[in-house]
This record gives structure tokens, sequence and C-alpha cells, in this order.
């Protein structure tokens, strides 16, 4: 399990990231990521 | 063992469903390519920061969590080589399918549990359990998935792919349960 958090952590980072950067700006491309971060957590632990 | 692995094929089924289905109605709303890529970034990141590393901690520690990290690291790299020769002119293609192939090894455990599980009062409560925790897996799987324009086969392609390494994981653990007898009890 601990293999996969390494494996999905790469693709996030060096894969959909920057193609998400690539298609619009650095700020916009974080501010939904982090939105989308904190939302997922929220799910993940009060449900 | 077939009920196990019915309760495996259905919460794989209707759980990856389920996020695929919101993944499609999200980006159905939301058209512009750096918007869905970043989202499912950060759910992603949502999903190994709260949901998949605590469960590694729990069960191993933060050392065998950190020399799993970077073995996974290695991983990606070996994977992405081999993808990078094969798929050099579909770039798009490589990260849902990177994606999906190691999603598969995240289910391997998750089949181990359920088969340790799966003879106790748990079932109903795990399969429950099992359906919203693919949930966020379907989405992150289809949000790419949807910006390939690919619609029903990867559907499936995926759904074997995921069954697959469920039940690998579930037959492992009885292999396991036949050769300890007291494995289950303690």
């Amino acid at each position: 399990m601990s293999l996969t958090v390494g494996t999905i952590y790469m693709v996030a980072v060096k894969e959909i990231l920057p193609e998400s950067i690539k298609h619009s700006s650095n700020a916009y491309s974080l501010l939904v990521a982090i939105i989308s971060f904190f939302l997922i957590g929220a799910y993940l632990l009060y449900l | 063992m077939g009920h196990v692995w019915f309760i495996g094929f259905i919460a794989t089924f209707f759980g990856v469903g389920i996020g695929g289905v919101l993944s499609h109605v999200i980006n159905g709303f939301k058209k512009s390519l750096g918007t869905v890529y970043a989202v499912c970034a950060g759910l992603i990141l949502g999903l190994i920061s709260f949901g998949i590393a605590p469960e590694a901690i729990e069960l191993g520690n933060w050392i065998v969590l950190s020399s799993g990290f970077i073995v996974g690291v290695f991983l990606f790299r070996f994977i992405h080589a081999m993808l990078e020769i094969r798929l050099h002119k579909r770039p798009d293609l490589k990260s849902g399918l990177l994606l999906t192939v190691i999603i598969t090894f995240h289910n391997f455990p998750i089949g181990i549990i359920l088969g340790t599980n799966v003879e106790s009062d748990l079932s109903r409560s795990l399969l429950q359990t099992l359906i919203l925790h693919n949930i966020p897996e379907g989405m992150v799987l289809f949000t790419l998935l949807f910006i390939t324009g690919f619609r029903l086969y990867p559907y499936f392609y995926c759904l074997l792919l995921l069954r697959y390494q469920l039940l690998l994981g579930q037959s492992s653990e009885k292999c396991l349960a036949r050769k300890t007898p007291f494995y289950g009890h303690s």
C-alpha cells in the first residue's frame, strides 16, 4: 500500500499537475487543486 | 469463496461506476482542460493524504511507508519509461493507463482485507465501505479517461484490471489461511 502512495504521488505531481499548469495559470491550477484536495479530504474523513 | 468474489465485484462495479458518473457530470459543467486536470491532481493528492497513507501507516509504520514510497517512485519511473516507448504518440492516454495500473496494485491489499473479514458479520458494512472507497478512485480514473475521449470500453477494461488484483488479494489470503491454521484467530 505504501508502494501505491509513492507511485500515485508521482503520477499526480509529475504527470497531471504540469498538464494543468500547461493549460492554465499556476495560481489557478494550484487553487483548484487545493479546493478539490480539501473536498475529497472532507468526504473521506466525514463520510 | 464465491460470496467474497461477489462482494468484491459489486463494490468495484458500483464504486468505480458511481465515481465515473460523477466525473462525467462534473466534466459536463467544466469544459476547461486545465480545470479538469487540476481537480484530478487535487483529488489524487487528497486520496493519498487522507485515505491511503494513514491506512498504510496503520498497517505498518513510518519506516515501511517511507521505504514503500521510495520503491513506488522507482516503480513509477520504470512504468513511465515503458509507456514512453509504447505510447509516445498519445501522452494523454499515458497518464490514465499509468494510474489504472497503479490503482490495481492498491487493490491487492484490499482483497486481502476483504478475504479476511468476509466470514465475519462485517461483510455488509465492508461492502458499503468498499463502494464509498471506490467512488473517488472512479472519479480520478474517469476524469483522465474522459479527457482522452474514451467512453464505454475503458470502463470495462478498468473494471477487469481492478477486479483482477482484488481477486488475487483474496486468493492470496485464502492460501495464507490454509498454510497457517491460527491465522484467522490472531
